[in-house]
């Protein structure tokens, strides 16, 4: 009986869906809009691209067999020294042997599951990528690679030798490249792609292929940067220019990195497609027969989707969240550089794909399907496409601009974007956005990183290196991505949006095409906002409440402090009086005689008594909080605690406390408990704001379930 | 007589459980209430429109609170039942007869509501069992089409819920055993036999369910304001009133054709 119900639960709930997709829109027709003749826009918008930064030019020459899901190829490379020594080796990522075997770094940490995706059992468990030769082709500072007719014939045979974790390999070179010297080496390979459950690989007849071909690190003045491939880990690689040639089945559409600058006439059921992008550090691509395309224009920029026809209808939803990014980031973090952007939507059964980004390229989520009664009764949310829009594009500049150490310093490009989105969508919908709806309540962007701050940020600081996050803690995405934005909206809050937003553009306009470390980061700030930076002129003492800068990003990003102020109590108490005995002008004591003071506990007169109030600092965060006091008369007062000492009482002579609210603007994002920032004196009981809707729902609920008494 | 005069010419009886389910809800409410006045224990919250955020921290500091809710709702869905088995004979009656008035009319419906409690208690029974049997006919009508079967589902269930008001009516009423299996199978085969019976019983079991339903919306749409609140209450008395005009409606078919 009770797999009975419990199937006709699942039945009615299946219904309520079909219902659902019955009612969805039909695929709106295709629509094409031309492809940029350059990679990147025109540098009267873009601006200029700092000479140097390219080190890493890439010529790929690769070919999808997609029945058995592997990429063949060749990729070409030159690699400019330029630091002040010699190098005598090259040092590869092989990032897709993180999927070799059970015992990667990556498979160890990750036990066979990514994000809720898990591994297949099957075909296509693993993904491997073999280097089966390695040839140097050029070793000079003058040499252009670019021309394939260029290849030296007598290009001399180099090994490459896997690192005790196959993600990554070296390749010794006969002769060190000097500073300022470029060497070509070119490196034939075979890759397996895995069925995707992390990133990259296949479904059925989706390919997605990122990571995919052998990937430069990038040289330090002293050492080669170049992490193993782990869970947390995303990449890290120099700036440079691809072209890329690829062979692939006539019937595949194709998105990638770049503009597609030429497509052979197709021959024996086969097509070539090369593309060109500038000023990237990776090459991502997607290959699908049932995808259907969309493109716009945002000003000068292509927006491309690539949909399979079940998830057109949501098209526009996308777009319009991708229109919103560009126009708020474009404006805050200085000009998009690049010509196009592609969107990926993989399809549903390659959950594994989504929400990840490449250099102008990414893969976005399916927007949640809901039933109609969820409809009717007034759910809407965000999260699960808009906002993956709008955080992959957001990658676009953190990190594919201002190109961060991912496996460093994961929190500069996961935790500056997730604080970039929430400008975003507030820049879009509205300060202090809605993410998600149910009735009459909403999700705000803020209460969205809050609520994720209480259990999953206090273990690890957030300037971790990626690879200390264990998975079974859970707190990476809690500490990396919401605590960092967190740090970010309460310093923007308190030194003031237009201070901070003016100095955090310095630092996207200083590191553009750069790679930008935390240090950096904090020294703009430092520089521009100051080390002391001015909250208010009159504390809590009537003196002036500075906020010590360094201190305070030492303690957001170095610590596991959590900020968490309290309300511990309130009380009016009795004035003191001036009665009792006194030494007179004489020196003698007299006897002054007063009204009898009244009971303990009464409540005085207004002008008889003294109002009282105690703030703990719970948290071990000290960072300057405003305070409101409010009092009998209506009159209301703000005063602003340094927040350095444990707790702070606070006395009103005269007057009789009401309420008392810690950050009563909410500017202290970080602070993940909030329930205890405001309270009302005892016998002032007004509702609480919480049990009065509670009990309003709970005898609704009950009315809807009686229903006529059961009549 | 028409059903739904059966039921104008008796506001009293219309009001009065009315009255009944308002207060049961608002008294199961309260301990909702209560413990979240509790668990907040002097604090407040300024935000009405972000109650969300607001209870994943209060419902993290203190989980009780799920438990007293779940058990109000559990709670009044049971009282709900027990209170609607025990006033069903006096409402058949009151629905046939309005002639007593005042106090002898309230002694009336009590004696008919307490002496028929064990029989129309049996019946319900039967009805649970019909509604099972019901629940795999339309599993096996439907086969796997999802749709089919939860609209074939929602129909039989309303035949079961008149079969049930048109036994329970000819018990109370008209003196039959009704106790035997065999005259509530009577009843099932009437309903089956007369579809403008069950359709119009079936229209109101409808319409009364959407109210339910709208009653959801409503305090959903509304959470913590006072017109959710009001609008709630005036659904509910609007579903006691098709409660009532579709038990009329059995009262009406089981009366002696001339």
């Amino acid at each position: 009986m009770l797999a009975v119900g419990t199937r006709l639960l699942r039945r009615a709930a299946v219904c309520a869906l079909v219902g659902v997709v019955a009612c969805e829109p039909a695929a709106p027709p295709e629509r094409q809009a031309p492809e940029p003749s350059e990679p990147l826009r025109p540098p009267d918008v873009r601006g200029p691209i700092p000479d140097g930064i390219k080190l890493a030019d890439y010529v790929l020459d690769a070919s999808l067999d997609a029945e058995k899901h592997t990429v063949s190829g060749t990729a070409r490379i030159t690699w400019r020294n330029s630091t002040r020594s010699p190098v005598d080796a090259l040092v590869l990522h092989l990032y897709m042997n993180g999927f070799r075997a059970e015992d990667t770094a990556w498979m160890a940490e990750a036990r066979g599951a990514h994000r809720g995706a898990r591994q297949n059992k099957g075909d296509g468990k693993w993904g491997y990528i073999d280097v089966r030769a390695a040839r140097l082709l050029a070793h000079g500072p003058t040499a252009d690679f670019k021309a394939p007719e260029q290849r030296d014939a007598a290009a001399t045979a180099l090994t490459l030798v896997e690192g005790s974790d196959p993600s990554l390999g070296q390749l010794a070179l006969p002769q060190a490249v000097g500073p300022g010297e470029a060497v070509t080496v070119e490196l034939d390979f075979f890759t397996q792609l895995p069925r995707v459950f992390a990133r990259t690989g296949y479904d059925g007849d989706f390919h997605m292929v990122g990571q995919w071909y052998p990937k430069l690190a990038v040289r330090h003045e002293d050492r080669w940067q170049a992490h193993v491939f782990t869970l947390h880990s995303e990449f890290y690689a120099d700036f440079g220019d691809y072209e890329v040639h690829l062979d692939v089945p006539e019937d595949m559409v194709v998105g990638a990195t770049g503009v597609q600058v030429e497509a052979r006439p197709p021959e024996n059921g086969r097509k070539r497609l090369s593309y060109r992008a500038e000023a990237v550090h990776d090459f991502a691509w997607a290959a699908s027969p049932d995808f259907l395309e969309y493109s716009d224009m945002w000003r000068d920029v292509r927006i491309r989707q690539l949909v399979p026809r079940a998830l057109a209808g949501d098209v526009q939803r996308h777009l319009d969240a991708q229109v919103a990014a560009l126009e708020s980031m474009d404006a805050r973090f200085g000009p998009y550089p690049w010509s196009t952007i592609t969107i990926v939507h993989p399809p549903e059964s390659a959950g594994g794909a989504q929400g990840m980004e490449y250099p102008t390229l990414f893969t976005t989520s399916d927007i949640l399907r809901l039933p109609l009664p969820l409809r009717l009764l007034g759910v809407h949310e965000l999260l699960t496409g808009e906002f993956t829009t709008i955080h992959e594009f957001g990658h676009q500049y953190f990190q594919g601009l201002l190109a961060s150490d991912e496996a460093t310093q994961p929190w500069l490009d996961e935790g500056i974007n997730s604080f970039s989105n929430t400008l975003a969508l507030d820049d879009w919908l509205g300060a202090d956005a809605s993410i998600a709806r149910i009735g009459n309540q909403r999700v705000s962007t803020v209460d969205m990183i809050r609520v994720a701050l209480g259990a999953g940020s206090g273990l690890d600081p957030v300037d971790r290196p990626a690879e200390v996050y264990r998975d079974f803690t859970g707190t990476f995405g809690g500490t990396v991505y919401r605590k960092t934005a967190a740090v970010f909206h309460t310093l923007r809050a308190l030194v003031g949006p237009e201070k901070f937003d003016r100095a955090f553009r310095i630092y996207c306009d200083t590191w553009r095409f750069r790679h930008p470390t935390g240090d950096d980061l904090v020294a703009v700030l430092l520089r521009e906002l100051g080390a002391k930076v001015r909250i208010s002129e009159t504390g809590a003492d009537g003196q002036p409440i500075d906020l010590d800068l360094r201190d305070y990003l030492e303690q957001g990003l170095k610590t596991t402090a959590a900020v968490d102020f309290k309300v511990a109590r309130i009380a009016n108490k009795r004035a003191v009086g001036t009665g009792g005995w006194h030494r007179g002008p004489d020196g003698a004591l007299a006897l002054a005689e007063a009204p009898a003071p009244e009971d303990e506990g009464d409540e005085p007169d207004e002008g008889a008594g003294e109002g009282f109030a105690l703030i703990v600092r719970e948290g071990e965060f000290r960072v300057p909080v405003e305070l409101e006091f409010e009092f009998k008369d209506g009159a209301r007062e703000r005063l602003v605690w340094d927040g350095q000492a444990r707790y702070r009482v606070f006395t009103f002579p005269g007057r009789r406390l009401v309420a008392v609210a810690v950050d009563p603007d909410d500017k202290l994002l970080l602070e993940g408990e909030r329930l205890d920032n405001h309270m009302r004196a005892t016998g002032h009981s007004k509702p609480d704001g919480i049990s009065d809707p509670a009990a309003r729902f709970a005898e609704a609920a009950d009315l809807a379930l009686l229903g006529g008494l059961g009549l | 007589m028409n059903s739904l005069r059966r039921v104008t010419r008796v506001p009293g009886l219309w009001l009065g459980l009315c009255a009944l389910q308002l207060g049961l809800a608002w008294c199961l409410a309260q301990p909702v209430g209560a413990a979240v006045r509790t668990a907040m224990n002097g604090r407040v919250w300024t935000h009405p429109d972000r109650l969300i955020a607001a209870l994943a921290e209060l419902l993290g500091q203190s989980p009780a609170i799920v438990a007293v809710f779940v058990a109000a709702t559990v709670a009044s869905g049971l009282l709900g039942a027990a209170l609607a088995l025990l006033v069903r004979g006096g409402v058949l009656l009151r629905l046939h007869d309005a002639g007593a008035l005042g106090t002898s009319a309230w002694a009336e419906f009590g004696r008919a509501s307490l002496g028929n409690l064990p029989v129309l208690a049996l019946i319900g029974l039967y009805g649970v069992v019909l509604r099972l049997i019901l629940t795999f006919v339309a599993n096996a009508l439907s086969g796997s089409h999802a749709v089919v079967e939860l609209v074939v589902l929602i129909v039989l269930l309303t035949f079961a819920t008149c079969a049930g008001d048109l036994a329970a009516a000819r018990r109370v009423l008209h003196g039959e055993r009704g106790v035997h299996p065999r005259e509530y199978l009577r009843a099932c085969v009437d309903v089956a036999r007369s579809p403008r019976l069950w359709l119009a019983s079936g229209a109101l079991s409808l319409t009364r369910w959407a109210v339910a339903g709208a009653i959801i919306l409503v305090a959903v749409h509304g959470v913590g304001e006072a017109w959710s609140s009001w609008a709630a209450r005036g659904l509910a008395c609007v579903a006691m009133f098709l409660a009532l005009w579709r038990v009329a409606v059995a009262v009406e078919a089981s009366q002696p054709r001339a």
